[in-house]
Order: structure tokens, then sequence, then C-alpha cells
């Protein structure tokens, strides 16, 4: 027999859902530690770098938890889980957006605004290298950008973007690779050396 | 995590590729300056995922916290002492009380006390022993002289001892006679003042009969306890004290010489 209790940092995930479930706050506190900022800067990324918008849908998803606990596949694990919940969540908004501004993904319009910048980041070299990398990420159609978020700005495995997107790994790993080509092709007047060529 | 084809893509150079990674990339990077292309954008990628991030609003989370207490209800939170971590710490700190105050209650040896001299029989009688203190009797001891001689009449002795008792009280009774007859003898006829008040006993009484008939007609015998104590110092039982058993023993010794002379 155990003397203490295992702290709630101790239970994984999925315990942690179980405990929401029979109305246990300090289980939701860590699991909103565990979570929320992750989610948030995925829906940051996600959703066109609105700040408001990531924080009403990280409000959203965990609002969603605590009335609906019993939503959770217990067959899944809950960081699978609750990524495709939030990516369910990005596809809605980009079929509002689609609907409101009359554009295919809604993304044309955030994209428009970064090429703006583009004389500039050639200017400014790798400190806006960022900024663009952002507006040509958003430029990807939809399957690829979250294959290519999901691996290279959240940290997931192939096999948990695989069981996110309900998809093969196969299939992920080669929306991945098509992702990085092209952000490789459309900034490659940032890469050092062919700058150096160029110049 | 197990490492796939971008973190090689991100450590190694392209001259550093072996045979089979050269072959899994050969599909998306044709040569070295793709693969450097590619390499750039995931370290940027690696960059933005490992640099700083936002955090979210404390507001968001109050409100959670308050849609939470609505949806379950406010929690009740447990007493302290419920802890185990207090129950562990209790546990310890009367361990700890235990061990720094240790049972004192042993006299060490060589320390300078003082002793009582009384005899051990002094110490016997001194010594107050619940069962001497009760006022029950044990049958195996002696009781004391004064319930010795109480004789409850119509109620029988409880022991065997009764039967020692009632010898005893005869030999003490016959002492007594014996002595008080020769007291009489010597003494009746000149101490005309002895119970003089209640017998009048006449300094001119020559003889016992005569005594006799006076006491018979105009003494009468005691009959009261009052009456006996009255004159108790002047009884011939003055060394005894006056009890119930005194007053019967002397009416005893009055009718005995009351018959008799």
């Amino acid at each position: 027999m155990r003397l203490f209790r295992p702290s709630y940092k101790e239970y994984t995930d999925e315990v942690l859902m179980q405990k929401i479930a029979s109305g246990d706050q300090r289980a939701f506190n860590d699991l909103y530690e565990r979570y929320a900022t992750p989610l948030l800067n995925y829906f940051f990324r996600m959703l066109w770098k609105d700040r408001e918008k990531a924080e009403d849908f990280v409000h959203d998803l965990f609002a969603k938890i605590i009335q609906k606990p019993e939503s959770f596949d217990t067959a899944r694990t809950f960081k699978t889980w609750i990524y495709s919940v939030a990516n369910n969540m990005c596809k809605n908004e980009y079929k509002r957006q689609q609907v409101r501004s009359g554009t295919t993904n809604g993304l044309e319009a955030y994209s428009a605004i970064a090429d703006e910048n583009v004389n500039a980041l050639q200017q400014t070299h790798h400190s806006l290298f960022g900024e663009e990398f952002q507006a040509k990420l958003n430029e990807l159609d939809e399957k690829h950008r979250e294959a290519f978020v999901f691996r290279h700005m959240e940290g997931l495995s192939i096999k948990e973007i695989a069981e996110i997107l309900e998809i093969s790994e196969g299939t992920i790993k080669s929306r991945i690779f098509y992702a990085t080509k092209y952000l490789a092709e459309e900034l490659v007047h940032y890469q050092p050396e062919k700058s150096k060529h160029h110049g | 995590m197990a490492k796939d084809i971008f973190d090689i893509i991100i450590e190694k150079e392209y001259h550093q590729l072996n045979p089979k990674e050269l072959t899994e990339l050969a599909e998306y990077c044709k040569n070295e300056h793709e693969f450097l292309a590619m390499k750039h954008v995931l370290a940027h990628s690696k960059s933005v995922a490992t640099g700083p991030k936002i955090a979210p609003r404390e507001a968001t989370k109050q409100k959670l916290d308050e849609l939470f207490v609505n949806t379950h209800g406010r929690q009740r939170s447990r007493p302290f002492y419920f802890h185990p971590v207090f129950q562990a710490a209790a546990v310890l700190a009367i361990g700890f009380a235990v061990w720094i105050f240790p049972d004192n209650n042993e006299i060490p040896e060589k320390t300078n006390l003082a002793e009582n001299s009384a005899p051990k029989t002094a110490e016997k009688t001194t010594d107050h022993s619940p069962e001497e203190k009760s006022p029950v009797i044990s049958t195996k001891e002696t009781p004391p002289e004064n319930l010795r001689k109480t004789k409850t009449p119509g109620i029988a002795p409880a022991n065997g001892n009764s039967d020692l008792m009632e010898q005893a009280e005869a030999e003490e009774e016959s002492r007594a006679l014996v002595r008080y007859k020769a007291e009489t003898a010597s003494e009746m006829v000149s101490s005309a003042d002895i119970h003089a008040d209640r017998y009048e006993v006449s300094a001119t009484m020559k003889s016992s009969e005569e005594a006799k008939r006076s006491y018979s007609t105009v003494s009468a015998p005691a009959v009261s306890v009052k009456d006996i104590s009255v004159d108790a110092d002047k009884s011939p039982f003055t060394s005894q004290p006056v009890t119930s058993m005194n007053v019967a023993a002397q009416k005893n010794v009055m009718n005995y010489l009351t018959a008799k002379y």
C-alpha cells in the first residue's frame, strides 16, 4: 500500500479525464495546465495568428470537456483525441470564413496582408523569415498544413498524427513532405547559400 | 519518440546520409540544394516550436472555473487531518516525543535518599490497605472488641466464633461478678454513698438480707442506657466502655445480686 497518494502530476491524461467526469476540479486544473498553452499556440498558428480567436477556441474546447466529458473516446489517447477535436474546430472555422468572404478557404485575406510584406521581407532578410513562413504556411491547403503543423510545430509523431487525422502513416508522411517542399521552394530566397548565389 | 526522416534531415548534412536514407529522400529531394532548402524550413519550424509561446489569459481560466462549478458543483474540501502527510507528521511527532522524553520513574542507585528507620511492625500499623479501611470485617479476622461484645437478639451468629465469644463473655462476667462480690463484701456496708441516689443503701445496713429487701422495695433496676450511663463512672465496670453490652451485663449482675442477696 502506498503511504501517499500519487500526485495529480503523475496521473495520465486519461485518468484525469475520468476524475473530471466525477467532478474533480483539481484534475481539470491539471489537465488545463498541460494542454492550454499548446492548444492556444496551435489555434494561434492555425487561425491566422488571431489571439482573441485562439483564446475563444481554447475556452470552447475546455468547456466541452467540462460539460461533456463522456464525449472523450476512451479507446483513443487523450492527446490525439483533443488535437483531433481542435483540428475539427479549425476546419469548421475555415468553412465559416469561406462562407463569409466567399474565398476558397478563408486564408486569402490573410495571405494578401502577408503579400504586402514580401518586399520588406526580402530586404530585411532573416528577421522577417518567420512572417513569410507563416504566410506561406497559410497558403497551403488544409490537409497539408495540418499535417505539417502537427509534425513540426506541435511535435507530434507521425503515428499520433495518423490517429488524429485517422489516415495512414504513409499518407501523413507524404503530406508532410509535400508541405515542406512547398515551403522550401517558396522561401528559397531566404536560404543563405542561395542568397549568396543570387547576390 | 522514434526518429523519422524529418529528424534525419535536420540533424545530418547531405553528404552524411547513407544509401538507405538517400533512397528514402530521393522522392522529395533530388539534390543537395533541395535538401538544404528543406533543412532550412524544418530548422525554422523547430525553432518556432521550441521558442517562446503565448500563454492563455487568466480570464479564460476563471470563466472555465466558473463553468466547472456551475456544472459539477463546488467540491467539499477534506479536513486537513485526513491528509496523509499530516497523519505521517503526527506519527513522527509522537515518536520523537517518546524518544526525547524517556520514562524516568526508575530511581538511580547512587542517589542519596532518606531511609525510613521505623520498624516493620509500625509500618504495618500505619499501612492502610483498602481491606483494612473497609468497615466490612473478614470472617477470618477477629472482630473488634465492641463488636465482639455486641449481641443482637434474634439474629444467629454468622460463624463459628460465636461460641468462643459467648464463652469469653461468660468468663468476663464471672470475673466481674467475683470482683464485684469481693468489693461488695468489703465496701457495701461502709460505703453508703455508692448508688445512694438509686439504691438508698443505708449506712446502717448490717446484713445483706436487709440490703436485699431495701433494694427490692425502694430501688428499681436500671432499664435504659441513659440510666446506666449517668452512673457509669460509679458502676463497677468503669474500665469498660458504656455500651449496650455493658448495660446488659450490668443488668445481669444486678439481677444476679438481687436474686442472691
